[in-house]
Parts: structure tokens; sequence; C-alpha cells
């Protein structure tokens, strides 16, 4: 049997019979083996259906019975094929299309990591790719679980890490201990040293030896905890020291010194539109770059990731590089417009020192306007912590230094 | 007529004296659908009737907006409202 032949089962046709006796039309279709569908009464006759291959048997039968049969509507995979006959090329388009897809839903396109804050994602990156795992690696060699375990067998800053497959994406997520967590890992002793320079708020020693008062003023270095503990006999001589990891809140007055210059006249740049530089499709690691190959000045780079969905990322990247020319001419500010400039320099200044510190307690930042120039100068007084973990400085016994 | 039908059949009706003598078999589920096997020819086609004839005369089914879903030499299915399936009245 042929594949046309073949394809013949799969398609319907249905048809209106008019003319003299249909009924007969119908039980002889019934004798000689055609199985008929949806058989009905109509105003004009009958309508039915029944498969292409009976329909090229009914020829004889329509002449015994003597009945006009007119083909109203066909279906199936047959007739589908038939019209795309025409458009194969279209359709093998598509079939490529869709296999491709299919293919590259079974790699890697995207690693996304998060919540790194010391280890940068190059380092992260760089050791992905030393086992093997990059963009374009396939999915099923990538075994979340173990890449885990390795991630934080490689980086043992990593309290936690946790990394899962999305659709061509694999995403990476953890979380740096503290470094003073770090320490404790590593040590179970340490003292507290001034990372700042201030006036000491107050003081609250939860282990160690307390070495400043509230209202002394340290610089950074100093040490505020020691977690060297002297033990003393009866007589009050130290006989030795036991060591502690020390641990305190110590808050500090501090003071951050702000200045800002802004001159009247400046070089005022008029951009024109921008200008289509250059366009760069990237497939993988082939890039293929239209236009200029070297943009001189200052353009705008807009990168774009080809996606079928938010999980299902494509290896192809478009980068559309877009030249920014300007003409500078010189301009002058007015105060206002000084003045304007120099607060929103500042409130800037302030919402990011607002997040440092622990509180913003006064400022008294003042905008001077001179003949040439504005100049916003102040201080702005803070309380943070302060306090930083590292070795404790071991002193050496009398008796001991004696004896060596 | 499906396998399993045919094997359900045979489970009910373990004679095959029915097929043997030419009698025709109906089967109904519920009053939408009907099977008929063992009829000779369709004799009368409309939305409110359908008649057969078979070995025990003609058979009428009528009902509302009537429709022969599969007609095959083994059998015939009835689809649409069955108010009654009567045997006699107008012969073939």
């Amino acid at each position: 049997m042929s594949v046309k032949e073949r394809l013949k089962k799969y398609g319907q046709v249905a048809c209106q019979i008019s003319g003299e006796e249909p009924l007969r039309f119908l039980n002889l279709c019934r004798s000689q083996n055609i199985r008929l569908y949806g058989v009905q009464k109509k105003d004009e006759g009958y309508i039915c259906a029944m498969s292409v291959r009976d329909f090229f048997q009914i020829r004889h039968l329509r002449h015994l019975a003597g009945v006009h049969i007119q083909v109203i509507r066909r279906r199936g995979l047959p007739f589908l094929l038939q019209k795309v006959e025409k458009r194969s090329v279209f359709v093998l388009g598509i079939l490529l299309c869709g296999a491709l897809l299919g293919i590259c839903y079974g790699f890697i396109w995207d690693i996304r990591i998060t919540g790194n804050r010391e280890i940068t994602n190059e380092s992260i990156l760089r050791y992905l790719r030393s086992v093997q795992i990059s963009c374009g690696t396939v999915k099923k060699a990538v075994d979340p679980h173990s890449v885990a375990a390795d991630l934080r067998n490689a980086f043992p800053s990593f309290s936690w890490v946790s990394v899962e497959k999305t659709g061509t994406i694999l995403q990476i997520q953890v979380e740096e201990a503290k470094k003073n967590m770090a320490v404790r890992e590593t040590t179970n002793e340490g003292s507290l040293y001034a990372d700042k320079e201030g006036e000491i708020v107050s003081v609250i020693t939860r282990s160690g030896v307390c070495k400043v008062e509230k209202g002394e003023y340290v610089y950074p270095g100093d040490l505020l905890i020691s977690g060297e503990i002297a033990v003393m006999d009866d007589g009050g001589n130290v006989i030795r020291y036991a060591y502690c990891e020390a641990d305190a809140d110590i808050v500090l007055n501090t003071a951050y010194v702000y200045y800002d210059r802004l001159a009247y006249t400046y070089q005022k740049r008029e951009y024109e539109k921008p200008r289509l530089a250059a366009v760069q499709l990237g497939i993988g690691d082939k890039q293929l770059k239209i236009g200029e190959k070297y943009i001189s000045g200052e353009y705008h780079v807009n990168a774009y990731q080809f996606r079928l969905s938010e999980a299902f990322v494509l290896p192809v990247i478009l980068t559309v590089y877009e030249a920014l020319s300007y003409t500078e001419n010189p301009a002058v500010y007015s105060h206002e417009e000084a003045v304007q400039l120099l607060q929103e320099h500042f409130s800037e200044y302030y919402e990011q020192l607002r997040k440092k510190v622990m509180r913003i307690t006064a400022n008294d930042v003042k905008i001077i306007l001179y003949k040439d120039c504005a100049v916003a100068y102040g201080i702005v007084y803070t309380q943070e912590k302060t306090g930083s973990l590292a070795q404790t400085e071991k002193s050496v016994l009398e008796t001991e230094r004696n004896d060596s | 007529m499906t396998d399993k039908r045919r094997k359900r059949m045979t489970d009910t009706q373990p004679s095959f004296s029915y097929f043997a003598k030419g009698h025709p078999i109906i089967t109904m589920h519920g009053r939408e659908m009907v099977y008929i096997e063992n009829f000779h020819r369709l004799f009368r086609l409309s939305a409110t009737e359908i008649c057969l004839s078979s070995a025990l005369g003609p058979i009428s089914i009528r009902g509302k907006s009537l429709c022969i879903t599969s007609f095959s030499p083994m059998e015939i299915q009835i689809r649409g409202c069955i108010s009654s399936i009567s045997f006699g009245g107008e012969g073939s």
C-alpha cells in the first residue's frame, strides 16, 4: 500500500446525496462494506460522511442508485497535506524550527546567581566552568544537588546554596556567612577592634574584657573588647590567660564631612538624536556584527536575549549600539539652579549614608553661594556600630619569659 | 461492533441463537442511543422516524433529531431523542 493510500484512511469526506434512490444507495454502501457516519435527512437529500478510501469505491454504486453526490466537506491529514504541499518549504521550516527549539531546550543558556556579596559572579562562573558547567552545557549533565555541594565545598563562606534548573536557566541562590561568623568557624577566640573613628556612646559587653569606656574617643585599630582574660591567684598575680571570643555591641558617635562644589559656568551638552551605529547578533560564542566596527565617543548599548518564556531562554543575543553625538556649549547655572543641584546631590548622599549607618543624628550642611561657584559644606553626625573581630594579641607571662 | 461490546453481549447472552435465526438484536443506551444488529436494510430515514427491515418484519424507531451515527454491514447506531421502538407497521 502506497503512502497516499495509507493516508486516505485518515481523511474523511462529508457528502450530500440527492437523486432517485438515496436510501438504496445507503443500503448498497452497506452491502459493499462501506461504513457511513452521521447519516441524516436534509431538505435536499441526505448527508453522510465516509473515509476517503471508501469514497473512491462508491462510483459504480452511484450509477446503480442513480444518485448525485456532492462533496460538502473534506477533513483529515491527506487534505491538510494537499493544502500545504505548495508551501512545503514553509512547513519544513516550521518543523525544523520546532526541532531546533526542542534541541535548544535540552541545554542551559543562562546562569543566574543571586545572594552573593563578597564572592563575585565571575568567581562562581569560573569555578562552574572548571567543573564543565557553562552556558551551552547539556541540562541532563547538570545535577543540581551535586553542583550545590561542590559550590559549598569550593566556597566555604557560603552558608547556604540552592541550585535549580528552570527551563533553560540554571538558577543559583547563595547566602554568604558574615565575616565575623567566618572567623568564628575557624577559631573560638578573638578580640574586637574599632573600624571607625568616633566617640563611644554605649558599650554592652557579652564576652571578653572591655577596654574602653563611654565617652572615650577611639580610632580605627583601637582595641575595644579583648578576648584575653587574665586569671589571677589570691595574691592578684596573673597565673595564666584564658582566651574567648569577644562579643559586644559598641555604638559610636561618628561624623562625616560633606563637601560639594559646583561652578556656575559649565559645558552644556546638547545631544542629537541617537544614531544606529551597529547591530551585533550573538549565537552562543559566535558573534556577527554589522555596522561600525569601532564606535568612538559616547554610545548606548542595548542587549536583548531572545526568549520564548521567562524560563525558556534562547542562546541568541541581539545587541544594538546607538552612537550619541552631542555638541558642547558654554552655559551658566543660575543661583536657583545651582542650589537645586547641590540639594539633589546632598539628598542622594544622605540616602546612601542613611542605609549605611545606624542613625543620622544631625547635619549642619549649608550651601554657600560664591561669586563663581556654589559650595555645599558641612558635617553629618551619625551613630553607628563598630567592632570587627580579629585575632587576639596574646600577652606573655612574666614567669614564662624568665623561663625562656 | 467492537470486540468489547460483543464480549459483553456474549456474557449476558451465552447462546448465539439470535444470530443463528437472523433475529435482530437491539441494544439501547438510555433513550439517546440504540444499536441494532441483524437487520436487512434501511427503508425510511427522517429526523423523526427511521425504519429498518428485519427477519421479524419492519422495525420503526421514532423520536426527535434522529441521526445515524454509524451505518455498517454489522450494525446501525442511531442517536437522538428516542420515544419508541416498534415492530410491524409498514412493511418493506
